[in-house]
């Protein structure tokens, strides 16, 4: 057969013919691969970043939060009670009022049996098709509500197989460490607190604020604070010097609460829109807020309960200042005039057996054990950690909030957060009394002390991580899980990145075939017009004792000279069109990155140019293959051609 | 009659690409050397040489649309090693698919062809396209050279279809343009020369795998009267010297008179 030298000789002499059909195929099929190529480097470079943003903000670990899933059976207090569950409910009711009149009788109270609340009540919905017992409902009001759940929670949880125990056994086949206990319930461990600005406590702006969007939370005015494991908030903390350390309940806030509450202290505004401002404005913040330190006045719900009792006494007051019918109550107080002041008497007409009776009532509360003494204490909270609130639409029209949200989409909800061990490690003296009363905590007590708290897992990679979510659990808030567990990734949406590595995975594989396939007709056009016009000098080699081999040895290699000038000028055209979109975007990028993760990053980039993907180097090998395809079927035709007739068509 | 390869000389000739380096260079300067000896032993064949084509009651049919052509009827010829032979005949007569029969380029419908004592029927297209290579040079009234090759490059394609060692090729080059007077202008391109220039061009690369045949169609059809001459001249002294066997199809009376014999044919027969 013909040497590759002289192949390439007379494939070289083809490349003359059809030039300009040549050149327009050439340069088409180039632009379909180098986009291609310059998609593959673009996200193949912002994956890594991403990757590396995400792994920074991780700690070099991918978090799920995994809750067990607990059977609405056990939690729910449905509408449509089986006459079982009906006489069961009545049944705890009677033992739950009798353990009450036992207590009251232990205590030598009088027990009033009319203030007992009854646990079910008629319920309005019920068909009428059913017996008169079982048209009834739960009374939430009623305390036996609470109790018969904790019954049925406890009950449960002496059998559970989702407990701590049993997580740490599915966690160790994925690697998994950490096993960080969460709260469900999202419940202030230290709440009612009112932030102490200029030495005064605003009582006039006493409501709860709900925030309207991600953009922006009221926990610090809302006196929302969680204990979290410092573990979960590391990426937040700010360096603090040693000898600022311990200042006060330590605290990571967000940037935006901060930036409008103390703001003003060191002369920062509120969020600013571009990326480039926003960055710079969350670093400044990192910088002036890290070790500040803030009072709040904390009274608890007994105290609370009393001043909100004055402003409806003030109110009521003020309403009917001229009514002549309305009679002012006897026991007046004035609010507290200094931060976190004390609660004064301001007048009591009251009769001495009025005096008496509320006297008689204290003192039986006392008895019982159900009294709290009003208290109030001054706290100091510092500022450890700072986080960067983010808006939350995943489908904003902005490629810059979509990628905030594809980079950071945060577990932060509208709480305040306490790092617990350096809350544990500050001195008791800053550290507020807590009397909220048992009960109240109970149901979070059963949980976990059984272990039935959501735990935050560490796993050593992205696909622990995901094999995990994928083989052991249900997406959180899954009701028909059937499943031991829910799970959620925590801290930072690295799944999604890996979905989106889904999706380009996807997308290659409808673009590469539509870009090949076009290419192919490209090619196979081209050189079936090629081949036409060169049927005679096919003919005449053919004459010349060329074989079907020889003349297929000729264009083979012409089709890799073709394929080689396609594969060049793709490589080049989507190498730099990638990177002039890498220059121009890359720094914005790592503007917006830096403020999504509102962390320090150390100078970490977010590049856009990265040609170390596999895929990029599948398609330029394709370029060749396709090329290949595309010239054997014209090529077949050509070889099987008589030569006498295209030497006859002379 | 040495200058005549064999079967088996064939098969010696392609056993050089093993050869060490001067066996290679030996052959190179033996057919330089045949060349100079400008031998007067092989000015006209005697009916003795071998036959070196036969034709045996050959016809050949076409079909064009419903109707069936008959481009050969019950043609039978025998040509002899070097001889020179012209086959005239008006356009239609059947000369350029005789001359296909003979170029292998097409098979019978009917009788036999034998091309140096080979069947073209029984070949298979490779075997057919080996036999051109090897024994068949062509020349076209066209001449078909590559407009993107040089002279030298030209003349080397069917060395290139035979894979002859690039060493011989070469050499065989050189010495065929010169020989055919064109040596100053082997780095031109075909576009820089004359027709007659080209032809020779053309008539060194027929040569260049040493055939034992050459076919010419209307070699000069496109040549003026002196250039055509002298293309003529060119193929007897190469019937001399390589004592090749010369076929030319021509309709110019002129050149046919030059030919040992003629053969003219006519509606497909010989006349």
């Amino acid at each position: 057969m013909i040497r590759l030298r002289h192949a390439l000789q007379l494939a070289n002499t083809k490349l003359r013919s059809k030039r300009v059909l040549l050149f327009i195929s050439i340069v088409i099929s180039s632009i379909l691969f180098a986009a291609l190529i310059a998609a593959i480097i673009l996200f193949t470079a912002a994956e890594k970043s991403a990757v590396n943003f995400v792994a920074k903000a991780n700690n070099g670990v991918y978090r799920v939060e995994v809750a067990p899933v607990i059977p609405s059976s056990i939690y729910s207090r449905g509408f449509d009670l089986s006459i079982e569950d009906i006489r069961n409910i009545k049944a705890i009711e009677k033992q739950y009022y009798a353990e009450v009149a036992a207590k009251y009788a232990a205590a030598g109270v009088k027990y009033d049996a009319t203030t007992e609340v009854p646990a079910l009540m008629p319920s309005a919905f019920a068909s009428e098709t059913l017996p008169e017992e079982q048209r009834v409902r739960y009374n939430f009001a009623s305390p036996v509500v609470q109790y018969e759940q904790n019954i049925r929670m406890a009950a449960y949880a002496k059998t559970a197989k989702n407990k701590l125990a049993d997580l740490k056994l599915v966690g160790a086949r994925y690697g998994a460490t950490g096993y960080y206990e969460d709260s469900y319930f999202g419940t202030a461990q230290i709440p009612n607190m009112k932030v102490v600005k200029n030495g005064k406590e605003d009582f006039a702006d006493n409501e709860a604020k709900h925030s309207n969007s991600m953009n922006e939370s009221f926990s610090i005015h809302n006196g929302d604070y969680l204990i979290k494991d410092a573990s979960l908030l590391t990426r937040y903390l700010l360096p603090i010097a040693e000898a600022d350390k311990g200042k006060g309940i330590p605290v990571v806030v967000s940037a935006q609460e901060v930036a409008k509450l103390f703001g003003k202290d060191a002369s920062i505004g509120e969020q600013p829109d571009t990326p480039k401002e926003k960055s710079a404005w969350l670093q400044s913040i990192q910088t002036k807020f890290a070790g500040y330190t803030y009072q709040a006045c904390y009274r608890n719900a007994a105290e609370i309960e009393k001043i909100e009792m004055i402003q409806r006494d003030y109110a009521t007051m003020t309403n009917n200042k001229d009514n002549k019918e309305y009679q002012a109550p006897a026991l007046q107080y004035n609010l507290p005039t200094t931060a976190c002041g004390d609660i004064t008497v301001k007048q009591d007409t009251r009769s001495a057996a009025e005096k008496k009776i509320t006297d008689q009532q204290l003192a039986d509360q006392k008895k019982l054990g159900n009294y709290i003494e009003p208290r109030h204490q001054l706290l100091t909270f510092q500022i450890v950690g700072i986080v960067n609130l983010r808006p939350y639409s995943l489908y904003s029209a902005n490629i810059g909030s979509y990628l905030e949200n594809l980079l950071a989409a945060d577990t932060f909800s509208s709480s305040a957060y306490i790092p617990k061990q350096l809350y544990e490690a500050i001195p008791d003296s800053l550290i507020p009394v807590n009397d909220t009363p048992t009960d109240q905590q109970e149901v979070v007590d059963i949980y976990a002390t059984n272990g039935l708290m959501p735990h935050v897992l560490d796993f050593p990679t992205v696909t622990a991580a995901r094999d995990f979510i994928a083989n052991e659990t249900c997406p959180s808030g899954d009701s028909s899980c059937k499943k031991l567990f829910t799970s959620t990734p925590y801290g930072s949406n690295y799944l999604l990145l890996d979905e989106i590595g889904k999706v380009f995975s996807k997308f290659m594989s409808y673009a590469l075939p539509v870009v090949l396939g076009l290419a192919a007709i490209i090619i196979w056009f081209t050189m079936m017009r090629v081949m036409a016009e060169n049927r005679k000098e096919t003919a005449v080699y053919r004459a010349m004792g060329a074989r079907r081999r020889d003349i297929m040895a000729i264009y083979l290699t012409y089709g890799m000279i073709i394929a080689l000038r396609i594969a060049v000028f793709s490589l080049t055209l989507g190498v730099a069109a990638a990177f002039t979109i890498h220059s121009i975007y890359s720094p914005q990028l790592t503007d917006i990155a830096v403020a999504s993760f509102g962390t320090i990053t150390d100078g970490l980039q977010f590049n856009l140019f990265d040609i170390s993907s596999p895929y990029m180097y599948f398609v330029l090998l394709s370029i060749f293959a396709v090329s290949f395809v595309a010239i054997l079927q014209p090529l077949v035709r050509s070889v099987r051609r008589s030569p006498i007739n295209d030497m006859r068509s002379d | 009659m040495e200058n005549k390869a064999t079967d088996q000389q064939i098969d010696e000739f392609l056993a050089l690409f093993d050869s060490p380096l001067d066996a290679v260079r030996a052959t190179a300067d033996h057919i330089r050397n045949t060349w100079d000896q400008n031998s007067p032993t092989l000015q006209r064949p005697t009916p003795t040489t071998p036959l070196i084509i036969s034709l045996d009651h050959v016809s050949k049919t076409y079909k064009v649309g419903k109707q069936r052509l008959k481009a050969l009827d019950d043609v039978s010829l025998a040509i002899h090693a070097g001889e020179i032979v012209a086959i005239t005949g008006k356009s239609g007569s059947g000369k350029s698919t005789l001359l296909q029969m003979i170029g292998c380029l097409d098979k019978p419908s009917s009788g036999t062809v034998l091309i140096d004592d080979k069947n073209p029927r029984k070949l298979s297209d490779n075997k057919l396209s080996l036999l051109r290579q090897r024994t068949i040079g062509f020349v076209f009234q066209s001449f078909y050279l590559q407009p993107f090759l040089k002279l030298d490059q030209n003349v080397a394609v069917p060395a290139m279809f035979a894979r002859q060692p690039i060493r011989v090729m070469n050499d065989t080059v050189t010495s065929l343009l010169q020989q055919v007077g064109i040596d100053e202008h082997r780095k031109h391109f075909p576009k820089e020369l004359s027709g007659g220039q080209t032809q020779r061009a053309a008539i060194a690369r027929a040569l260049v795998n040493q055939p034992k045949i050459i076919l010419a169609d209307e070699p000069t059809g496109n040549l003026d009267s002196v250039n055509s001459a002298a293309i003529i001249d060119l193929f007897k002294k190469i019937r001399s010297e390589l004592g090749t066997t010369v076929i030319i199809v021509t309709h110019d009376h002129q050149i046919a008179q030059q030919a040992d014999r003629i053969i003219t044919l006519s509606d497909g027969a010989i006349a």
